[in-house]
């Protein structure tokens, strides 16, 4: 029955709400609709048509309102005030939002997904972020970053001779400094003590006096200047002054080091951050080393930095440089290598390229991105399913007068709304993520969202972004609804927007695919290596440093005290142990061309010095010959060297291991010995890179480790009676000690890193396409409840409508496993090529891979499905 | 009916011209408009409230709410000294302009026409 009264306040209200009118001007506009009724109905018309015809003459609405806002414009400017206006801006939009809290509200199922998906999509995407910002900052805090560079010998060899960087700083005119480090305790830990205090230090490190000059060290206590200019001075990091002197101030003080050279602590700086490439603790002055006297060319143990006057002189110093090396060449003839090459590298790509993390960067960048999509395409879908439900809506706002700009604000409002408060939700997420996150990318990134100046910009861009990717599409298909159309169809179709759904849920389980098999290989190649017979035994081995000289020279004495302790069944002195065995030689093969890369026919093979027992305690499988003879005593002279190779040599140089035995070879000139035995090719480095040619050598002063082979049985109490023997062997040097299984593990610590990284953002990945996918099986189960009711009133059982439910899902996934394969394939492939001993791709890991998302996406479904099946026809069908 | 060009271009010396007769309020003006025109011209109220705004700002009408026997109260408009000057050179320019039509449409030139 209609009723004037209110068909005319509901006017007025859908007008107050929608429109910008001054109350005036709805009274006015009120009056006009009721005179107009009045006269009709005079006239002879029935209320209701008088009304409509009065309704229709009131125009265009859309056009109504723009005029409206015209003469507002000039009426607010004119004689309010621009506060008004500001007022007036924000009573809109607070309606927007007060309109799109009670829809949320309303449906409370369908925006908790929504949260959900969003708000562990984007607290992904922002720890992705902040991962890539930390990666990207490596060496940016240093003042002079664009214009460092670091001298590298040839492609890869980092540490370079004393000479180059005087040479160069001489020569070129663009040099406005060098600096050398010489990382000493990188190459073996030094002993450092005060007092009746020692530790083994790895981040003792010697510097030229202009490091301060190229690098940006701040000085907390002490002053750059003359710092490193006397010999015996030496520089702490904070830390380090902690661990040394406590409270008290350190400069002016002096420390032991090695066998009790004392160094006078001049200065204090700050620790290093931890994106520098170049990690120290303490630096001593490089005036105190022997190497300082001389520049020579032939010994390689320095990095060395130039600092350049502008940052575009780079390309012009490189050119110059490499004029220089063929002068070089050219001048001293034969004691100068074809290879020598000297190549000049900006400091700040040291991380990205040259250590090869910006791959990980641009990985990982990918999949936060992708992540972030597979949100953004979940909201789209959930949205655009649910217009079926706000047709009505929308027609029925649209015939009280809104039009489609205003209706198009109001889908934006409510995405605008629901992402802002994931936002929210995502910033405590990556709060409580960022520690665990920290440990297992090996990172330390600190996240202040309030004094972050980063965090706001990139959160509000963010999330002005995010609303618009997610709901422009929703937007402008429900506001482009025509109401007459959806007002007269009784039924909710609903088909809206489905092809476009069916290409987004098709991207996410491609994404989803191509996530998993990525997963997947990363574990496999894991595993692979883990497994993989490294040719030793890893086992039960304990490593001591043996690195100052007094312990060295007296080796033979210090094992047999270890050897006494019972549990402990050998031990072997050597120079490095499994996994970082890198020490290149030159090798020669007396009246043999071994190479025709280097000058002189040599190759170049990997020269481990190691004493007797060797092959004992590692375990090492000898194919030919036999080990060395015990000879207590024996030192090695040009001549009478004694050589243990791995079949790599063997094959390398074209013997048959049978005649191996007894042959003379010669590393890097004056070790000219016999070939006592072959041994099996063990893994002697990382698995990344390929076993080659080794030589085991006795050559007592190059000693640093020394290796007990135990019986793994009560290692607690073993461990204690290691620690008193080693207190009466090497009194007053620090104790330290580690497990050579440990030891090599920790050459995996990236790729496991990595691995574990890439499976994490993939499960949670996963997961936010799965929330999708429950929102939209929902809905697709409520739109066909009739349908499934007259099937089942026809005859069809609970598997049929269960097949059919999740038959159209299954080609979807089919299609991504289709799309995503090869992607996956190309970017595993790259992948794979780093390691040296990797896994083949079979195509059932692909296969793989897209059943789990198939099983995963029906499980998804099949509650929705099933209780759609499972629902008596009497009830969907009851008000047909 | 006319050409919408046309109504937009007709409607303000259309109202002011109406008020020039006496005030009315916007339902009355539209009424008188369309008996005048015989129904050619019909407006909206979507054209003609936001016209009355424009013409109230530039102070050619000004307005007053007068209580109503019959209802809510209305607002009437009243065309100001500002407005009758303002309707003067615009009627001016119509005549002128009605001038120049019929110049050209007039008997003399009309092709197939003699005078004689």
């Amino acid at each position: 029955m209609f009723h004037l009264e209110n068909a005319i306040s509901t006017w007025k209200r859908n007008l107050s709400l929608h429109k910008a009118l001054l109350p005036e001007d709805v009274e006015e506009l009120e009056r006009h609709i009721r005179d107009h009724v009045a006269t009709y109905v005079a006239r002879g018309m029935s209320e209701q048509d008088a009304y409509r015809s009065a309704m229709e003459r009131i125009g265009d609405l859309g056009g109504l309102e723009e005029e409206y806002r015209k003469v507002f414009w000039e009426k607010v400017t004119s004689r309010r005030g621009l506060t008004k206006q500001l007022i007036w801006e924000t009573s809109m939009i607070a309606n927007y939002l007060r309109i799109a809290l009670r829809n949320l509200w309303r449906n409370k199922g369908y925006t908790s997904i929504n949260v959900l998906g969003l708000s562990a999509g984007l607290a992904c995407f922002l720890l992705i972020l902040m991962f890539v910002r930390d990666e990207r900052s490596y060496d940016r805090h240093n003042e002079h970053a664009d214009r460092i560079v670091r001298i590298h010998f040839g492609e890869t060899q980092v540490v370079t001779p004393t000479a180059a960087g005087p040479t160069l700083a001489r020569t070129l005119p663009e040099v406005e400094t060098f600096t050398r480090i010489y990382p000493l305790g990188m190459y073996r830990p030094i002993s450092v003590r005060r007092g009746d205090q020692a530790f083994l230090e790895a981040g003792f490190f010697y510097a030229d006096s202009t490091v301060f000059d190229v690098f940006t060290l701040p000085f907390v206590a002490g002053s750059p200047d003359g710092a490193l200019n006397r010999s015996q001075t030496m520089v702490l990091t904070e830390s380090m002054a902690r661990k040394y002197f406590g409270s008290e101030s350190p400069v002016g003080q002096t420390l032991s080091v090695g066998s009790g050279t004392p160094y006078e602590i001049t200065g204090v700086i700050q620790d290093l951050p931890s994106t520098s490439h170049v990690q120290f603790d303490m630096l001593a002055s490089f005036v105190t080393t022997s190497w300082a006297q001389r520049e020579i060319w032939n010994s390689s143990n320095f990095y060395t930095y130039l600092l350049l006057e502008r940052p575009d002189q780079l390309e012009g110093a490189q050119a110059k440089v490499n004029g220089l090396v063929e002068q070089m060449k050219v001048d001293q003839a034969g004691s100068i290598p074809e290879s020598f090459q000297l190549n000049l590298y900006p400091v700040t790509s040291i991380r990205s390229d040259f250590e090869g993390r910006g791959v990980f960067v641009l990985i990982f960048s990918a999949i936060g991105l992708l992540i972030l999509l597979i949100a953004c395409a979940n909201y789209t879908n959930l949205a655009t399913a649910r217009a079926a439900r706000r047709s009505r809506e929308v027609g029925i706002r649209k015939l009280s007068g809104a039009h489609r700009g205003q209706l198009s604000r109001q889908f934006f409002g409510e995405s605008a709304l629901l992402v802002f408060f994931s936002l929210l939700i995502a910033l405590g997420l990556v709060e409580m993520a960022i520690g665990p996150f920290n440990q297992i990318a090996g990172k330390s990134v600190v996240f202040e969202p309030l004094s972050d100046p980063m965090v706001l910009p990139v959160v509000l861009g963010l999330g002005v972004l995010i609303s618009f990717i997610a709901g422009f599409y929703p937007a402008m298909m429900l506001s482009s609804f025509e109401p007459a159309r959806v007002l007269k169809q009784s039924s909710r179709t609903g088909s809206g927007g489905f092809g476009f759904r069916r290409v987004l849920v098709v991207f996410q389980f491609a994404v989803t695919v191509f996530l998993l098999s990525g997963t997947m290989v990363i574990r496999f190649q894991m595993n692979h290596m883990q497994t993989r017979s490294l040719g030793f035994d890893k086992d039960n081995v304990i490593v001591l440093t043996i690195s100052d000289r007094e312990l060295r020279d007296n080796y033979e004495f210090v094992k047999t005290a270890f050897e006494q302790i019972p549990g402990i069944q050998a031990s072997s002195a050597i120079h490095s142990v499994p996994g970082y065995q890198n020490s290149g030689y030159g090798m020669k093969v007396e009246g043999q061309e071994l190479s025709n890369d280097s000058a002189d026919g040599a190759i170049l093979v990997s020269g481990i010095p190691a004493d007797q027992d060797v092959v004992e305690v590692l375990g090492l499988n000898l194919i030919a010959g036999l080990a060395f003879p015990k000879e207590p005593g024996y030192q090695p002279e040009d001549g009478n060297y004694r050589y243990l190779v791995n079949r790599s040599l063997v094959e390398r140089v074209g013997w048959e291991v049978e005649d191996a035995v007894g042959r003379q070879i010669n590393l890097m000139s004056g070790r000219i010995g016999v070939v006592q035995g072959v041994y099996e090719d063990y893994h002697y480095r990382s698995m990344h890179q390929e076993i080659g040619p080794q030589a085991l050598f006795i050559e007592p002063w190059q000693f640093s480790r020394l290796m007990l082979k135990t019986t793994g049985s009560d290692t607690a109490g073993l461990m204690d009676r290691i620690e008193e023997t080693w207190k009466e062997v090497a009194p007053g040097r620090a104790f330290e000690f580690s497990f050579l299984d440990a030891d090599l593990e920790a050459l995996y610590r990236s790729d496991r890193q990595t691995a574990a990284i890439v499976s994490l953002f993939c499960v949670l990945a996963v997961f936010i396409a799965c929330l999708g996918l429950l929102g939209l099986a929902s809905y697709a189960a409520e739109q066909r409840t009739k349908e499934i009711g007259i099937r089942k009133a026809l005859g069809a059982n609970v598997g049929q409508i269960f097949v059919l439910m999740t038959s159209e899902l299954t080609r979807l996934v089919l299609i991504s496993v289709v799309i995503a394969v090869p992607v996956a394939w190309f970017v595993l492939t790259g992948w794979l090529d780093n390691f040296a001993y990797r896994i083949s791709l079979d195509w059932w890991i692909f296969a793989l891979a897209g059943l789990t998302v198939l099983l995963i996406a029906v499980l998804t479904v099949s509650y929705q499905s099933i209780r759609a099946a499972m629902t008596d026809p009497i009830d969907s069908l009851r008000y047909e | 009916m006319f050409s919408k060009p046309l109504v937009s271009a007709s409607l303000q010396p259309i109202v002011l011209s109406i008020l020039a007769r006496g005030e009315a309020y916007g339902y009355e003006i539209m009424q008188q408009a369309e008996e005048l025109s015989d129904g050619q011209l019909k407006w909206t109220a979507g054209t003609l409230y936001p016209l009355m705004h424009r013409l109230e700002s530039r102070g050619l009408v000004s307005s007053l709410w007068r209580p109503s026997a019959e209802g809510p109260r209305r607002k009437y408009y009243r065309i100001t000294a500002a407005g009758a000057h303002a309707l003067e050179a615009e009627k001016r320019e119509w005549i002128d302009l009605h001038a120049i039509l019929i110049r050209l449409w007039g008997p003399e030139l009309q092709p197939g026409l003699s005078l004689a």
